[in-house]
């Protein structure tokens, strides 16, 4: 599993898309941080809950939705490039392989969640004490919400991983991380009750931004969604055939 | 046209047969293999061997089942029955598998990445030192392409860093499908003459191919598929000699031998000047007539059929025919 897990890590290291996409995703949170609390102090963004908002939202719901198409890219390209082949001819148990790519890319998107948080908050703070404004984020209620926003992101990752093993198709795969949200939006309402765990408002509720749930309910449900997502993946992975 | 169904013949009681080599016991081993995929039966109650420290072609048509039997063996299909082992064990079960079986299906790798890096996946998912991976792209001679990206790569290119990829656990047995595609002469050269090193050093190989000129230099073993299903296995010089083939016999007295060999029950047609042909007989037998006779002979030829009038021969046939 050790020796599975270091070469998706080169994998991961090997492409020049990685540090594009964990660098863009932290500058651009550090700069939707940066324009938001440069108008920080107005009618709509004063309070704390208000000056939360702009970096939980771009640090947890972008960067965990790019995180999700990303892996689910990432994992479809192996079908792409037909080099799914010698991934699974050299993990013939094939779940370990599943298990050892939803955790590297797991772990990448926990890294990359906490690093444009961190962006984030660093960028926020002088602004906002510059305006005698904060955000309130401080000790464990930052360690909380940046835990929520990792978790997110960490996530998302395993559901966008997942997606990828069972579409084995790109296009496919980025069409339904999409889909899901826009689905969520058109038929939320006709659901009712349900659709409070569909996953992008169990992220709402996660990040304490306009979800009904709350956050330790949000994070388990969340969390079991991607289990059983991914152990799906690894079931399926295990039983298909790879032509 | 008799040319072709006398080799036929030949085939069919070598496959009956199996002769030689049935002592060892096989180092690949495909027993009963079937595959469907839905009402196609891709692969269809196939058997065959192969064994250790020989080089084995597994030819057949496009569309026999060579690529299905291949994945089936090493584990990436699962067959509908049958099963299909290498040292006793399905792929599946082995322990350190890229360093037992080295396998290059397609020339597949990612075509932003360096060859280098696409090696060093190889080579984690190996457990073996990076070192391993240097030593490999001087062994196919892509040392200077190592840090160019694999999409810019010829795909005689492609095909070397498939074949480093393969041997990046030095296994000692090889499953190759179709490692010539696209090589041009000069890299078929380049690849015969290193799938023989590797087979001088004690690995096994199994390589399908349709390129059979190349196959007929290569290999020790040929197995023949057609719609699913073994029609030879034999070794190659048991499979292209064909005794039941015309010998051509050039003697001083080409009259009197070709009296004799009437005489003898054999047909004879004497050709133009000093030859004669002979059917239906071995060379052993037109030497002792020749020499009953007192006809001095200085050439009997046999001639041996080449692969590709064997392959044609075989696959032409129904499975059935080509066995009976």
């Amino acid at each position: 599993m050790i020796a599975l897990i270091h070469a998706q890590i080169v994998q991961l290291r090997t492409l020049r898309s990685t540090y594009l996409v964990a660098g863009a995703l932290v500058a651009l949170v550090a700069l939707i941080t940066g324009v938001t609390m440069s108008e920080a102090g107005g009618a709509d963004l004063h309070t704390e809950n208000q000056l939360r908002e702009p970096l939980v939202a771009s640090a947890g719901i972008m960067v965990a939705v790019v995180m999700a198409i990303f892996a689910a890219t990432r994992v479809a390209g192996e079908y792409r490039h037909a080099t799914i082949a010698q991934r699974v001819l050299a993990a013939p148990q094939r779940p370990r392989f599943v298990g050892a790519t939803l955790l590297t890319h797991a772990t990448l998107a926990a890294l990359v969640t906490a690093a444009a948080f961190t962006a984030g908050v660093l960028i926020a703070a002088p602004m906002l004490a510059s305006k005698d404004l904060s955000t309130g984020l401080a000790g464990a209620e930052l360690a909380q919400v940046g835990a929520a926003v990792v978790l997110a992101g960490t996530t998302f990752a395993l559901l966008g991983a997942s997606v990828g093993f069972l579409t084995r198709s790109q296009a496919p795969a980025v069409v339904i991380v999409f889909a899901v949200f826009f689905a969520e939006k058109l038929f939320g309402p006709v659901l009712g009750p349900a659709s409070d765990y569909l996953p992008y408002a169990l992220l709402n509720s996660l990040l304490e931004l306009d979800g009904p749930l709350s956050v330790g309910v949000a994070a388990i449900v969340l969390t079991t969604t991607a289990a059983v997502l991914s152990c799906l993946a690894a079931l399926l992975a295990a039983r298909r055939d790879v032509i | 046209m008799e040319s072709t169904a006398a080799p036929g013949e030949h085939i069919a009681r070598l496959v009956r047969a199996h002769p030689g080599r049935k002592t060892l016991m096989p180092l690949i081993e495909v027993q009963n293999l079937v595959k469907h995929y839905g009402d196609v039966r891709a692969v269809d109650d196939l058997s065959f061997g192969v064994e250790s420290g020989t080089i084995t072609g597994f030819l057949g048509p496009n569309g026999s089942g060579k690529t299905t039997t291949l994945r089936a063996l090493l584990g990436l299909l699962t067959p509908t029955s049958g099963t299909a082992t290498i040292g006793g064990r399905s792929y599946r079960a082995l322990a350190a598998p890229l360093r037992q079986v080295g396998a290059m299906l397609e020339a597949a790798a990612h075509p932003s990445r360096s060859a280098r890096n696409h090696l060093r996946i190889l080579s984690a998912e190996a457990s073996v030192p990076r070192t391993r991976v240097e030593e490999m792209l001087r062994l196919v001679e892509l040392d200077g392409a190592a840090d160019r990206r694999v999409g810019g790569f010829s795909l005689g290119m492609r095909q070397r860093l498939g074949l480093a990829g393969a041997l990046i656990g030095d296994p000692g047995i090889l499953v190759l499908d179709e490692p010539s595609n696209g090589l041009d002469p000069e890299g078929i050269r380049w690849l015969r003459d290193f799938l023989r090193s590797l087979a001088a050093e004690g690995r096994t190989i199994l390589l399908s191919s349709h390129v059979l000129a190349e196959v007929a230099q290569t290999v020790d073993d040929v197995v023949v598929i057609s719609s699913g299903r073994v029609v030879a296995q034999a070794p190659l010089d048991q499979l292209t000699s064909r005794t039941s083939q015309p010998i051509r016999v050039r003697s001083a007295q080409p009259e009197a031998l070709a009296a004799a060999l009437r005489a003898g029950g054999l047909e004879a047609l004497h050709d133009d000047g000093d030859a004669i042909t002979v059917t239906g007989a071995s060379q052993q037998a037109v030497a002792q007539l020749a020499f009953d006779h007192g006809v001095v002979v200085y050439e009997i030829t046999a001639e041996a059929s080449s692969l590709e009038d064997v392959f044609f021969t075989l696959t032409n046939a129904a499975p059935e025919e080509a066995l009976r």
